[in-house]
């Protein structure tokens, strides 16, 4: 498409406040619209994100386990619930740990917690164990539309940490993209824990963390350099 | 506008001195004897015009009929409709319709049938009146000045039948502050109600209403596709009352009477006053549907429990959840993981491994955002969050001068390996007096570079346990 014209139906999109579907190049934010992010609370890592993650989309943390995904979210949870918003964890497979979680500071009165059935193991991919994992994944995919549908959420997590990558890969990818529609426009993040990269939205964020505090910031159509940034080290405190 | 509802006595019934005030002032606190069923009668046909009703008497009832006017009609409207429907009621009533509540009261309990007066011309229609009508509606004066020895009794109207004063017209005639002078403020409230004005403002008496709705069904059903519909139709009149009355529910009550001749009782605690009927409709339909009904339905019976209706003030900035909304929420997510399973989660006071509480979520109950604190109890590695299984992993751990040094288990998707480095043991133990514990922590970075909590369990023969892997 010809630039003239696409410029003047992305400037038709933006009159009727629907530029958010564009998939154009991640534009520098408004200083003034600050407040459409979710800082991390990690200086290093919202230097990268130009604040944070933006809501009323749907961005991801993902990284080998231990690279510091949980405490990256953690973190952002205790910012949000600092300034008053509600947050929520799906837990599918009821791994979170309040005890440990208390050390980031989040309020967990102001902290929904959705439990699913205990797994037994780590990434359990036996067959005999499909069909529960499987279950547990739907029904804590479902608790996420719920929740998102509700409104209402500064930061709305999934954690599909410890789910074996080819179990999420079975999801049909319109299950992501349904949940973009709940909450395009709102003032909710919706965020995916995950080891592999499962879904964003065109202007979300995918996080990726590495070994020895890497994180890399990946956005549409822009990959920014990588950086050396201290995620769980800040996190510490 | 007012009107004013009086059912004269029979002339075979005796007396009960029931010309005497219920409430306030000019009136006496009524005998705690149960109402007649009459009393309730008018009540009801008041309730049925308007929302603000109060008992004078056990004979006579004031309703204020403002706004009923786009409804029905001029005042003469709305008296035709009231007499029409105290007929239907079978009650023979005297109505009068005035502006004010003291003129209603006092041409209905002196003239018969229908009496409709223009504003501004209260004082005029009642000037015609006798004194004694005073009396006999219960306008008396509470004992103003209870001194001893304080002046003149109480002023009446035998005071001014001796001055010789006949109607309400006399008085109302009679020079205000010459009144003032002789009888004080008592004098002057006297003439007040004798050219119609009203002391207070009406009172409207607390409705003694059940929330309640019943369907008979033609035909048993079963499932909730089809409940869900009946619902509706039970829902929406019960809430259209719950917001005449400025009320909402409290508690939920669904009975289902079953062919078996059962009777399948639920009752749904709401976290706030709710009167929306898609919400309530939701919870019904969310509690059956964990405790189903064990046989097809005959009669469907809702109920609530009130309270008043909540005013709700959200901020300019913060994002507020909706206590409805949240509560369906609540009631969704309780269905779909278990009511156990979701909530705010909560430390409890103990150092045992993977302690923790469900609280019930509602952060409206905490408006003021705390600054950031951590937990000064929680544990040594702030930097790390631990995902905890609920079921520890048996595991193989060998030891190098009584440090861990390898790891591993026979768990898929749990690699293992050499230990890198570890820091511990964090000893504790507790509950020794019941199943208690004793064990020692070890956080350990295999060579893959993941992170795990292991932990040694002395109290069953020193068997090694993967508690979590922190991220």
């Amino acid at each position: 498409m010809p630039a003239p014209a696409r410029d003047h139906l992305e400037s038709l999109l933006r009159a009727r406040k629907l530029d958010r579907t564009l998939t154009t190049t991640y534009d520098a934010p408004d200083p003034l619209d600050a407040r459409w992010v979710v800082p991390t609370g990690i200086p290093d890592l919202d230097a990268q994100l130009d604040g944070g993650m933006p809501r009323g989309h749907l961005s991801e943390v993902i990284g080998p386990r231990s690279s510091g995904r949980l405490a990256t979210l953690m973190s952002a949870m205790a910012g949000a619930t600092a300034r008053g918003e509600a947050v929520a964890v799906i837990d599918p497979l009821d791994m979170f740990d309040p005890v440990s979680a208390s050390a980031t500071g989040v309020a967990f009165e102001r902290m929904l917690w959705v439990r699913g059935e205990a797994s037994s193991s780590a990434r359990v991919s036996l067959s005999s164990e499909y069909g529960t994992l499987q279950k547990a994944l739907d029904r804590g995919v479902k608790a996420l539309n719920l929740v998102l549908q509700a409104g209402g959420f500064g930061l709305v997590a999934l954690d599909l940490g410890e789910v074996a990558p080819q179990t999420i890969k079975r999801l049909p990818y319109t299950t992501w993209l349904r949940l973009h529609r709940v909450i395009e426009g709102s003032e909710t993040v919706c965020v995916l824990i995950g080891a592999e990269p499962i879904a964003r939205s065109s202007r979300g964020v995918t996080i990726q963390l590495g070994a020895e505090g890497r994180a890399r910031v990946i956005r549409a159509r822009k990959v920014e350099t990588e950086r050396h940034v201290c995620v769980p080290l800040s996190a510490a405190g | 506008m007012f009107a004013c509802l009086y059912l004269p006595p029979d002339r075979s019934e005796p007396d009960r001195g029931e010309g005497r005030g219920v409430r306030g002032e000019g009136r006496e606190e009524g005998k705690r004897t149960p109402p007649p069923p009459y009393t309730a009668a008018l009540v009801q046909l008041a309730r049925d015009f308007s929302p603000r009703v109060e008992t004078r008497d056990r004979r006579t009832v004031t309703l204020d009929i403002s706004g009923l006017g786009s409804m029905i009609g001029d005042g003469r409207s709305i008296g035709e409709e009231l007499r029409r429907s105290a007929a239907d009621a079978g009650l023979r009533v005297h109505i009068a319709v005035a502006a004010t509540a003291t003129s209603a009261i006092l041409l209905a309990r002196a003239r018969a049938g229908l009496t409709v007066v223009a504003r501004g011309e209260e004082a005029h229609a009642l000037a015609p009146l006798p004194l004694s009508v005073l009396s006999e509606t219960g306008f008396r004066l509470q004992t103003s000045d209870s001194r001893p020895g304080a002046g003149s009794p109480e002023p009446g109207v035998d005071q001014f039948r001796r001055w010789g004063l006949r109607t309400l017209g006399d008085l109302a005639a009679l020079p205000s502050s010459e009144l003032s002078a002789r009888l004080g403020q008592d004098g002057v409230r006297w003439q007040r109600w004798a050219r119609g004005e009203d002391a207070h403002p009406l009172v409207p008496g607390a409705a003694a209403e059940t929330f309640e709705e019943s369907l008979d069904l033609e035909w048993p059903i079963e499932g909730l596709e089809p409940l869900s519909f009946v619902l509706g139709r039970l829902f929406d009149p019960l809430c259209d009352r719950l917001e005449r009355q400025d009320r909402g529910g409290v508690t939920l009550h669904i009975r289902l009477t079953l062919v078996t001749r059962e009777m399948h009782e639920r009752s749904v605690e709401l976290p706030a006053p709710i009167r929306d009927a898609r919400v309530l409709r939701t919870l019904a339909l969310l509690d059956l549907e964990s405790h189903p009904p064990p046989a097809a339905i005959d009669r469907v019976t809702i109920g609530v429990d009130v309270t008043e209706g909540r005013v709700l003030q959200f901020g300019l900035f913060a994002r507020a959840l909706p206590t409805d909304k949240l509560a369906t929420l609540m009631a969704r997510l309780g269905a779909l993981m278990g009511s156990d399973r979701v909530g705010a989660p909560s430390l409890v006071d103990t150092y045992r491994p993977g302690a923790f509480a469900m609280a019930t979520f509602d952060p409206s109950r905490t408006p003021n955002p705390q600054p950031l604190t951590p937990n000064p109890k929680s544990p040594r590695s702030a930097s790390r969050v631990l995902r905890r299984f609920r079921a520890p992993i048996p595991a193989r751990v060998s030891l190098e001068q009584e440090r861990p040094a390898r790891v591993t288990t026979d768990r898929r998707g749990f690699g293992g390996g050499r230990v890198e480095q570890c820091e511990g043991p964090w000893r504790s133990s507790g509950d020794w007096w019941k199943q208690g514990w004793n064990c020692d922590e070890w956080d350990v970075v295999l060579s893959d570079g993941s992170r795990y909590r292991i932990s040694q369990a002395h109290d069953s023969g020193s068997v090694w346990f993967v508690n979590g892997m922190l991220d």
